[in-house]
């Protein structure tokens, strides 16, 4: 099938890995994809997903956060930066930080791209070159361009090289779709994925996937604020209600008086308790700078004494205090040239009294006593002040703690103050209001109902926000719709072949408006599956990876076949399914499509149905127990993997 | 890290300890640096104001790298003699004691070394070793096979618990001025540890 959409992806060739520590038996890794599937299969724990993220980093920077609640590509593209910076952290060891990084060279859309990136460098290159066909080879990887002028140079290539419309655009193709990784995050429903997919994979252009995501953020902020806005305005009708309820015809009453006093009582309470609160915060301010300023003449002292403390003992020892002076007397005996004999030492000596080193001849230092020179004296006058000091930063930590301690109590007084005030002034609304006089009722009656005026015209001009962004976006949605219609022929027929191959049993999708979302529904033997639990983990995980075969064949074509990423599949499969899983990967590899696959050795009929469909001339098979050290366990068990790789290998060779 | 005090310490623990036959290997000197450095505990000074950390190692030991240090340069400035095992202290290193104790930033430190070599001197090293291993820091990492730091915060909280319930047993805040000997606190620590090993209780009403 031919590629339906305007949009080109990456088709890579090679990747280097340098200094990867996981990868503790290689130095460099280095592999080509120039077969139609690549397998990189190996033990648990060995660093096959690493191997994938590793290759999705260099293309795209970028490793997708787990959990993240994705509401657009831009969206998942900023927050996923910082995880992005950190991953390979436990991978890669310090020492071989600064050198680990990823090559890869690949083809998109006619252009020829080689980059090398750091491992902790989402947003920069080392290395970059360009060959567009049509002009010669660019290297960028000169000192003339800083590494984030590369990135931002190989991006904008990119970009015009594959017809995303954003970078974040691809990395969201690239990571969510057409990578199905050890999170087992399911496309098929999540509706915001699908929906942005199906905008890529037939929307008329780049730009309309671009615009949806951006009208959808519009109506979700505009939706939001809307119903904060109606939150308020309804808590402010209420207490124009209460208002109006509590002032309605009431006379004086006896007991007003006592309510009166007692409201006083509270208020003047509460002044005093906010003007101890400010007290304490003042006085909290004062001792903060008081142990601040204690704390860095500490910390001055201490450096000059450590100093002076470091220089004393650099200074040239007196010749007799060496240990091999010392160990002549003490033990009568020549330490350089092994003889013994009373008053060995007495030559030495002389020669040290007389000013002179007693092995070289050389004048030796007239360094004074350790006790009693301007070194020492030096010292002890910095031990002194230190001594000082240091009682006084304790002294002004311990005064900081208590007035934090007296802040905190300040803040809990007036809390509860606050609380009991405005509980008696809810209890004792009307006779409070019957003394302040009907115009003040009147004038804050006024102010709620302007509050509530404003809140409501607020409210609505948010709602005509959304409302926009929604008609927008149904028309964008409408002509999803239509361009699907258009594309369904070829589409559907795709995906379901692909899926039933696994399945064994019809299966049919369509596009349906859902709500605020267009989507695919899933019919299974004749009635509908709306809901991930209402299939089977192996079904799910896999009618997920159908259909991101299906969007990678819409995307790529004869020429330039799209590339799917799958981590260890076989582990989500009931062994049931195992030869049938191997069928459909055989089967979406057979027209184009690639495939780059990491796979656990062990008795899954998924690698060998695989092998068996392809030969050994389109799928090639790399051992991982050559990059890594195996644990005790997997050593125990290495004739196993020997054996497991050998029946695949013996079936590649066969088919 | 503060590089005087550590020189200081493993100089005033050779120095303690040390005798014409007998001398201290360097894990000795950490294993009452330790010690040392919970008598100050015990005496409610911050752990942070001691000026080095310890770490345990694989072996169960308490060590800090910056006494390590210190060890070698006491000897390689002619203060102690080696024989790759043993560290006794020369008349010079005795003379550079005299000086260093008499530096303000060591005098409150003294106490606490003397306490550890006093106790040194009471019970065999290997004893306090294997007793130590019972300390809330040590036990934790000893347990579940780590490298940690010692007095992280949990363990830390911990020790501080023990010690300061032992500082209520035996009044210590009250005692007379001239009755502030810290081998009884450090003997009585030590014995609660063997005690705690023994299933026997770690209290210091258990005495």
């Amino acid at each position: 099938m031919d590629g339906v959409t305007a949009i080109s992806l990456p088709v890579p060739t090679r990747l280097r890995l340098n200094y990867f520590s996981i990868y503790d038996r290689r130095r460099a890794v280095d592999v080509r994809f120039d077969k139609d599937v690549f397998c990189l299969a190996g033990a648990n724990g060995l660093g096959k997903s690493t191997f994938l993220a590793a290759l999705n980093f260099a293309l795209t920077g970028t490793v997708p956060r787990p959990e993240l609640n994705f509401l657009g590509p831009s969206q998942f593209y900023e927050e996923c930066r910082e995880y992005s910076a950190r991953y390979f952290d436990g991978r890669i060891s310090s020492k071989d930080r600064e050198n680990a990084t990823v090559e890869i060279e690949f083809e998109v859309g006619g252009t020829s791209i080689r980059l090398v990136r750091g491992m902790f460098e989402p947003e920069s290159l080392r290395e970059l070159s360009i060959d567009s066909g049509d002009s010669p080879l660019v290297d960028y990887s000169s000192a003339q361009l800083s590494d984030e002028e590369r990135h931002e140079r190989y991006v904008s290539e990119f970009l015009r090289a594959s017809g995303f419309g954003s970078f974040a655009q691809f990395v969201f193709l690239q990571l969510l779709v057409l990578t199905f990784d050890e999170d087992r995050r399911l496309l098929f429903w999540s509706e915001r994925e699908s929906e942005q997919a199906l905008f890529l994979a037939f929307g008329v252009d780049a730009e309309t996937s671009q615009r949806a995501e951006r009208l959808q953020r519009q109506w979700d902020k505009a939706d939001s604020q809307a119903r904060n806005i109606q939150w308020q305005a309804t808590g402010v009708r209420s207490r124009l209600t209460a208002l109006r309820e509590a002032v309605a015809g009431s006379d004086p009453k006896a007991g007003d008086e006592e309510v009166e006093s007692k409201h006083r009582a509270l208020t003047v309470k509460q002044e005093a308790a906010v003007s101890t609160l400010s007290l304490a915060i003042a006085k909290v301010k004062e001792a903060e700078l008081r142990a601040d300023a204690a704390g860095s003449h500490a910390m001055r002292l201490r450096q000059e004494y450590e100093r002076a403390y470091a220089e004393r003992l650099a200074t040239p020892r007196v010749a007799r205090v060496h240990p091999l002076v010392q160990e002549l007397t003490a033990s009568g005996s020549c330490g350089v040239c092994g003889n013994h004999h009373e008053g060995i030492d007495e030559v030495p000596l002389a020669r040290i009294e007389a000013g002179a080193c007693p092995l070289c001849d050389s004048s030796l230092p007239t360094g004074e006593t350790s006790a009693d020179g301007p070194e020492a004296k030096k010292l002890f006058a910095l031990g002194d002040d230190l001594a000082v000091a240091e009682e006084q930063k304790l002294l002004s930590e311990n005064d900081l703690n208590f007035r934090r301690a007296e802040q905190a109590a300040a803040e809990s007084a007036l809390f509860e103050i606050d609380r009991a005030l405005a509980s008696f002034r809810e209890a004792n609304t009307a006779v409070l209001l019957r003394q302040d006089g009907s115009s003040i009722s009147d004038n804050a009656e006024s102010a709620l109902e302007r509050e509530i005026a404003e809140l409501l015209e607020r409210k609505e001009s948010q709602l005509t926000r959304r409302n926009e962004a929604r008609k927008e976006l149904d028309q964008l949605r409408a002509s999803l719709i239509s361009r699907f219609a258009e594309m369904e022929a070829k589409f559907v027929p795709d995906f379901r072949s692909l899926a039933e191959e696994f399945l064994g049993i019809p299966i049919d999708v369509d596009l349906v408006k859902n709500g605020a979302h267009v989507n695919l529904k899933l019919t299974f033997s004749g009635s509908e599956r709306l809901t991930p639990d209402a299939l089977s983990e192996s079904q799910k995980f896999f009618i997920d990876i159908a259909l991101r075969m299906a969007f990678a064949r819409a995307f790529g074509s004869e020429v330039a076949p799209a590339t799917l990423f799958v981590d260890t599949p076989e582990g989500s499969l009931d062994i049931a399914y195992e030869s049938r899983a191997g069928k459909m990967f055989g089967k979406f590899a057979d027209g184009c499509g690639r495939l780059v696959m990491t796979a656990n050795i062990n008795t899954s009929q998924l690698l060998l149905e695989l092998a068996t469909v392809c030969d050994v001339s389109r799928m090639e098979l790399l051992r991982m127990t050559e990059w890594s050290s195996l644990t005790d366990v997997q050593l125990e068990a290495e004739d196993l993997f020997t054996e497991a790789f050998s029946r695949i290998e013996e079936q590649l060779a066969q088919a | 890290m503060h590089e005087s005090v550590a020189t200081f310490d493993a100089l005033q623990l050779i120095a303690l300890t040390s005798s014409a036959e007998n001398g201290i290997s360097e894990s000795e000197v950490q294993t009452l640096a330790y010690v040392a450095c919970i008598l100050a505990l015990f005496e409610r000074h911050e752990v942070s104001t001691w000026g080095y950390g310890f770490s345990v190692t694989p072996d169960g030991a308490p060590f800090s790298s910056a006494l390590s240090d210190a060890t070698q340069t006491v000897c390689r400035l002619g203060w102690c003699v080696s024989d790759g095992r043993q560290m006794t202290i020369t008349s010079n290193g005795i003379t550079e004691l005299k000086f260093q104790t008499a530096l303000a930033p060591n005098r409150i430190r003294s106490r606490y070394l003397e306490g550890s070599a006093a106790l040194a001197l009471t019970m065999p090293l290997p004893a306090i070793a294997a007793a130590l291993s019972d300390e809330p820091g040590l036990d934790r990492a000893l347990r579940f096979g780590r490298v940690v730091r010692l007095f992280g915060d949990i363990a830390l909280e911990k020790l501080v618990e023990q010690l300061t319930s032992l500082n209520e047993f035996l009044r210590w805040e009250d005692r007379d001025a001239n009755d502030d000997d810290l081998l009884v606190p450090a003997a009585m620590w030590i014995e609660l540890m063997s005690r705690s090993q023994a299933g026997e209780g770690g209290h210091p009403h258990a005495f």
